[in-house]
């Protein structure tokens, strides 16, 4: 049991003791004296429910048995007397049980106290407070333990403290993107949300996916931000060995493609050398001969400049192919490329005499792509609409559409055309069917979209004409 | 230019038959170009010692189909050229008779020497083509007894056998053979067993179970 607060100690038995010497006075006995000696007691052992009700009982006891031992004349005296012990009595039991309720709502707010404490302490959860302005106020112990410092032990000269935590506790790669977010949050009200590596006590960085939102007064005034962060290090590393693994799995199924496409390629390019080769032996000739042909010289010079250009030609299309994009994949509307791509078509269109139709969906999802490679297969796949339609006399339309399916993104481009004879076909390396074409416009765009992870292919458009459609899937991360 | 001489070009590149056939011009040798090889196939081709330059890689058929395609008639000595060359395909042109198998581009030594290979080797299948028809006609010349005189006097069997065997005197038997000599215009007996054995005329009779 707790010892009881200060003032009641001293209250009761000075109350007892009080009432008791009163009482002696009166009487003219020496019971009397039992009252300041009970009050004694009560005060030096610091409780007062059992002994004060022992003190009175004493107290009663002594005074009837004074009426019973000192005849008639004491018995109206005692009767009094018994009456003031009664009333001690009451009032002490009074005292006590109002003492004893209040020890016991104490004890459970202590209770209570104590379990929060360890909710908040023990929990499998980093806690921490900040004020309206970004200031750390309060970590949880398991933060505590977690980081090795605690709120205050960070503090930096000429920095605020958010700076300070954020730098000193975030992985360098990830600070000035949480700092960034938190400031943002801090001016807008907006719940925090994001994964960065914490720095644990022994230097080593986890993932933790952190949450942090503003408590509100009753005038929607922020007064406080409470923060939870769990460690997700082991999910983290998990998920980047699953994505290694598929980028892998791409990458071992683009080689394979290109395995074959650059075996057509040797092929493409040694044409040329080959010609040039012999075109070189020849002019060689003709030019050590006796007397030197020159004429023949010049023409076989010429059939050798044109070649090696027609090589150089080759090569420098098929670069786009192997270009890795320096650009990272930016997170996008489609509709702003396809918006691009139309208008840097539009005079193309108006020179040929075709009319652009363009009809995306509204509020279309996010999707990561490379920008400039999406309009390198937009443009592609325009232009091969409106060589489609050369011979078509009019009625020359195209037709551009977005819609959403499910959690890809489609795309279809649609023309009036002659129609594609050979839709499997046309997506091959080096297969054409334009007089001038080198048959790499479509392999290239389907590369492209299928190292976005979506899909190219043609269709028969209704009444006439092709349809090129290609898909882009829908990020499914959550926006941080 | 000595004599006539030509070479054929088959490859569905244009640049390349237009630079292959400038070459061969530089080095004094007309060439004729085809696309395809149905094209050459088709085509009324002159009667000259030629060879072949032929792409693998056609649109119609591959070369090495055709190789195998014309193996059976005369034709002139094929040389491979290919952009993508495997041992395979080429040991398989080599053992079919191809003169080379060039892989693009090549040197104009090596094509220059498989051309003069080629037409040196055709030259010597046309010359012996030549002589083999004109003892066809020497042979078409002699009378049927006459034939059967051949067989047993190439199979070195004496007069009087030959002439047992075939129920005839001593007598008439020289005067045939004579004649067989004469017709088919040969110096000597070993002359004769020459000219007999490039037109496969079997040695029916050896000397020893004739004598029996």
């Amino acid at each position: 049991m707790e010892p009881m607060p200060f003032q009641q100690r001293l209250a009761i038995p000075l109350g007892v003791c009080a009432i008791g010497i009163a009482v002696s006075w009166l009487a003219g006995t020496p019971f009397g004296l039992l009252a300041p000696m009970a009050a004694i007691f009560l005060f030096a052992r610091g409780r007062a429910v059992l002994p004060l009700h022992a003190a009175s009982v004493i107290g009663l006891a002594g005074t009837l048995f004074v009426a019973a031992f000192h005849g008639e004349a004491a018995h109206d005296l005692a009767v009094t007397w018994a009456a003031f012990f009664a009333v001690a009595l009451c009032i002490g039991a009074i005292l006590t049980s109002s003492a004893a309720d209040e020890m016991r709502a104490q004890e459970a707010l202590r209770d209570r106290e104590r379990e929060l404490s360890q909710l908040v302490n023990l929990g499998p959860m980093l806690l921490w407070r900040v004020t309206a302005e970004g200031h750390a106020t309060f970590y949880n112990k398991r933060l505590i333990d977690f980081l090795g410092v605690n709120v205050a032990d960070i503090d930096k000269p000429g920095m605020s403290r958010l700076a300070a935590h954020i730098q000193t506790l975030i992985h360098p790669d990830d600070a000035e993107r949480a700092l960034e977010e938190s400031l943002h949050s801090l001016a807008t009200g907006e719940n925090f949300h994001s994964k960065y590596r914490l720095r644990r006590a022994d230097g080593v960085y986890r993932w933790v996916e952190s949450r942090v939102e503003p408590i509100r007064d009753e005038g929607e005034r922020i007064v406080q931000w409470y923060g939870v962060a769990f460690d997700i290090d082991d999910q983290m590393r998990a998920e980047e060995a699953l994505r290694q693994a598929h980028a892998k799995l791409a990458q071992a199924t683009q080689a394979a493609g290109l395995a074959e496409l650059s075996a057509s390629i040797a092929h493409e390019v040694n044409q040329p050398l080959a010609a040039i080769v012999a075109n070189s032996h020849a002019c060689h000739r003709w030019l050590s001969a006796n007397p030197p042909n020159v004429e023949r010289a010049k023409i076989t010079a010429e059939r050798i400049i044109r070649d090696a250009n027609s090589a150089a030609d080759v090569v420098s299309r098929i670069r786009a192919l192997f270009r890795q994009s320096v650009e990272p994949r930016s997170r996008t509307p489609l509709s702003g490329a396809i918006a691009e791509a139309s208008s840097l078509m539009a005079e193309e269109a108006a020179r040929r005499r075709v009319r652009l139709e363009i009809d995306v969906e509204r509020n279309l999802p996010l999707v990561a792509f490379d920008r400039v490679q999406i309009q390198q297969v937009l443009i592609n796949l325009i232009r091969n609409g409106f060589d489609a339609m050369d011979s078509t006399p009019d009625d020359r339309v195209l037709g551009m559409r977005v819609r959403r399916h499910g959690h890809l993104i489609q795309t279809e481009i649609n023309d009036r055309g002659v129609g594609v004879e050979f839709p499997d076909k046309i997506f091959e390396p080096f297969f054409t069917t334009k007089e001038n074409g080198m048959g790499m416009g479509l392999a290239i765009c389907r590369s492209i979209i299928e190292s976005h992870g979506g899909r190219l292919w043609a269709e028969k458009n209704e009444p006439r004409g092709a349809r090129f459609i290609f898909t882009l899937p829908q990020e499914l991360k959550t926006a941080q | 230019m000595t004599e006539g001489h030509i070479v054929f070009i088959v490859d569905d590149d244009a640049r390349i038959r237009e630079a292959l056939s400038e070459l061969l011009e530089s080095h004094g040798i007309r060439a004729i170009t085809y696309g395809s090889a149905g094209e050459y196939v088709r085509a009324d081709k002159p009667d000259l010692p030629a060879s072949l330059i032929l792409d693998v890689e056609l649109p119609d058929i591959n070369g090495l189909d055709l190789q195998k395609q014309i193996a059976d008639g005369d034709h002139p000595p094929i040389i491979f050229i290919t952009g993508h060359g495997d041992i395979p395909s080429s040991v398989r042109a080599i053992k079919d008779g191809a003169v080379d198998f060039l892989t693009k581009p090549f040197s104009d030594d090596a094509l220059m020497r498989a051309v003069q290979a080629g037409l040196a080797r055709d030259r010597q299948a046309r010359l012996e083509r030549a002589e083999l028809a004109v003892l066809r006609d020497r042979y078409a010349a002699l009378t049927p007894r006459e034939r059967e005189v051949l067989p047993l006097v190439i199979s070195g069997l004496l007069n009087k056998q030959a002439a047992a065997e075939l129920g005839i005197s001593e007598v008439m038997l020289q005067i045939h053979r004579r004649n067989v000599m004469q017709k088919m215009d040969a110096a000597s007996l070993a002359d004769l067993v020459r000219m007999a054995e490039k037109l496969q005329i079997p040695v029916t009779h050896s000397r020893r179970t004739g004598g029996g």
